[in-house]
């Protein structure tokens, strides 16, 4: 719907609403399959605190330019082209990335397709559809950074089209379980493509520039929460997420394509096995913390913390802070000045010590 | 199909009625015809003649005779929460006994370059009377067309060339306005506050400020995005439908920052922002 045509564009703080299922839904857009938010060759481009649903395309496709000679858009000069790594992880330039997509709800966005019989194709019989479309976020052929989203209802929450400009750093984003289904399999929620030589030429098994997966929570496990299909120019490094699936390697990370585990990097703190958020060691409901009166569901995935407004249905989840206890390891109360007055929830760790809103770096709550 | 016959007889029950009294079909079949057959050649007035009357043996009927209609706007361009005049004046045929009956049509459209699709579908209509000689005062919230149509008698009718009126969005820095002009023209001109690149320090940048606080202003919303260096302020609870927007893509240009009243913060009450929409093509079947 939304075409970007210039640099310096901020898009925030609205919902934008596709047309939904299809098919009849695409054919009230003149381009085809809806996409919430296009652009290619842009920088200094920022979408955050928005809400976005029905996008049976995808919500955000972020796109650089490439062909058989090699990117040439200005977020691989400026930027992908000098991204390096060493044995402490992924570097990137000084300076904000070219593209911010951050503090967004991603949700509905997923409208499997199938071409006969109509009526055996749905939401809640996701294997009958093929084939498929519905994704939050894009990068095709371009670098993007993607954090705070939170993502439910998708085909892919994350897709890289794996054309050598293709990248992303994707930190603190909050991962729910309604995930993609192709030919009855399900699919990643996170996902590097591998290159097709006919679109941007190289090797097909190469995927992608980087990827940097950090403090992502994935509730996600009936596949893999990444899947590489291929290696990265550089390297991918996967550290300090809070998985679904029983294990990392194989399991929540998963390479396809003949890919080399030597440029895919994982650290020892990712969490294994964390099936569900719904009992008392990862929320409580107990506390305010966006001070309008009502008690909000407090959320600990153990990686980071996030509130639900009143627990409503149609709030989405904010994020607090990125930390590894649970509620079980906390206490929540008033305990500021500041948040009696406000009314705003305190995390306290220790006595007299903690987190003001739940937010911040630690330290005294008076 | 209609037939001669047939038509003859709708338009002699249409006649029975006073002229300025215009029936939704006829006003309807009106517009559409209008709009369709006459803005793609907007140059000069053309006549319109819906259920043309023939007197028997083909006898002269005066009211088929193309009257003169001079129709234009005071100002062409105005900044946004201003009014300016429609003024017209239709000479009807001499000797034509049907009393005159005229409407302002008017739709937004986005771009008023030469040749620019038309963005929009939406049209409002206002009877204007039948003064041959008057003027309607507007305010517009968005670029739009007006077309006036006159009807001689209820069987003919022509419509006006389109006129455009321009709605120039405000500054948000005063500063600017001084340094440049009190307001940023569109259409061409408004490449004098398009964006270089990064804006150097204590330069005072010129940007256009709009506010959309109505359900009704998807065209301004539209207009908005696409003037460069604008903020779009959305307001909380507002829903916008972009759907009967034809232009295809809602370009957004340099510089524009789109913000919408959600919020969704820590320590902040929560509040779901303004909902930009499109809907299911209704006429689309599974």
């Amino acid at each position: 719907m939304h075409l970007i045509d210039g640099d310096n564009v901020r898009i925030s703080g609205v919902r934008i609403e596709g047309p939904g299922s299809p098919p009849d839904a695409w054919r009230s857009i003149p381009q085809g399959y809806a996409k919430g938010i296009q652009f290619e060759d842009k920088i200094n481009i920022e979408i955050d605190h928005n809400e976005f649903s029905g996008w049976n395309a995808a919500a955000v496709e972020a796109a650089g330019i490439e062909n058989t000679a090699g990117p040439s858009d200005r977020v691989w000069q400026m930027w992908t082209s000098k991204v390096t790594a060493d044995p402490a992880g992924l570097h990137y330039p000084a300076g904000s990335e070219p593209v911010y997509i951050h503090d967004n709800y991603f949700h509905n966005n997923y409208y499997p397709d199938s071409p006969a019989p109509w009526s055996s194709c749905s939401l809640v019989n996701r294997a009958a559809c093929t084939p498929y479309y519905g994704y939050g976020i894009v990068a095709s052929g371009t670098h993007l950074l993607i954090e705070r989203n939170v993502f439910n209802d998708y085909f892919h929450a994350i897709a890289a089209d794996g054309c050598q400009g293709s990248g992303y750093r994707a930190y603190r984003n909050l991962v729910f379980n309604n995930g993609g289904v192709e030919g009855g399999n399900s699919v990643q929620a996170f996902d590097a493509h591998h290159r097709r030589p006919g679109d941007c030429g190289g090797s097909d098994s190469a995927a992608g520039h980087d990827f940097d997966v950090w403090y992502n929570s994935f509730l996600y496990r009936d596949w893999a929460a990444l899947y590489i299909n291929g290696t990265p120019d550089v390297v991918a490094v996967i550290g300090s997420n809070a998985f679904a699936n029983d294990r990392v390697i194989d399991s929540a990370v998963v390479l396809g394509n003949h890919g080399d585990w030597g440029k895919v990097w994982t650290d020892g703190n990712n969490l294994e096995g964390v099936r569900s958020w719904d009992d008392s060691s990862h929320h409580s409901d107990s506390c305010d913390f966006d001070g309008d009166g009502i008690n909000d569901r407090f959320l600990t995935t153990g990686e980071t913390w996030w509130f639900r407004s009143g627990n409503r249905s149609d709030a989405s989840w904010v994020y607090l802070n990125t930390n590894t206890l649970l509620v079980k390891d906390v206490k929540l109360g008033y305990f500021s000045a500041d948040s009696v007055r406000n009314h705003v929830c305190d995390v306290a760790v220790l006595n007299g010590s903690g987190y003001k809103g739940g937010t911040g770096q630690y330290g005294p709550l008076n | 199909m209609a037939t001669e016959d047939n038509m003859r007889e709708l338009t002699l029950e249409e006649l029975r009625q006073p002229a300025n009294l215009f029936g939704q079909r006829f006003l309807t079949a009106l517009v559409t015809i209008a709009l369709v057959g006459l803005l793609v050649s907007p140059a000069a007035a053309q006549p319109l003649n819906v259920g043309i009357v023939r007197s028997p043996g083909g006898a002269f009927d005066p009211c088929l005779s193309t009257p003169k209609v001079n129709f234009s706007a005071s100002s062409q361009s105005i900044p946004l929460g201003t009014s300016t005049n429609l003024n017209w004046s239709v000479q009807a045929p001499t000797g034509c006994g049907y009393s005159l009956s005229m409407t302002v049509l008017s739709r937004p459209q986005i771009d008023l370059s030469p040749g620019a699709p038309q963005d929009w579908d939406l049209w409002t209509v206002t009877d204007v009377g039948t003064l041959p000689l008057g003027s309607l005062q507007v305010q517009p919230a968005f670029n739009t067309i007006y077309v006036l149509v006159v009807a001689l008698g209820a069987n003919s009718s022509i419509a006006s060339a389109p006129i455009q009126v321009g709605v120039n969005l405000p500054l948000a820095n005063r500063l600017c306005g001084l340094a440049v002009s009190t307001s940023t023209p569109l259409i061409a001109t408004q490449g004098v506050v398009q964006a270089t690149g990064f804006t150097p320090a204590n330069t005072p940048t010129c940007r256009n400020q709009v506010t959309i606080n109505a359900n009704n202003l998807a065209p301004l919303l539209v207009q908005a995005l696409r003037t460069p260096n604008t903020t779009v302020i959305v307001n909380d609870g507002i829903e916008l439908d972009l759907t009967p927007h034809l232009g295809g893509q809602i370009t957004i240009a340099n510089g524009v920052q789109l913000i919408g009243g959600r919020i969704a913060l820590p320590g902040k009450r929560f509040q779901r922002g303004p909902r930009l929409f499109v809907k299911p093509n209704p006429n689309a079947s599974d």
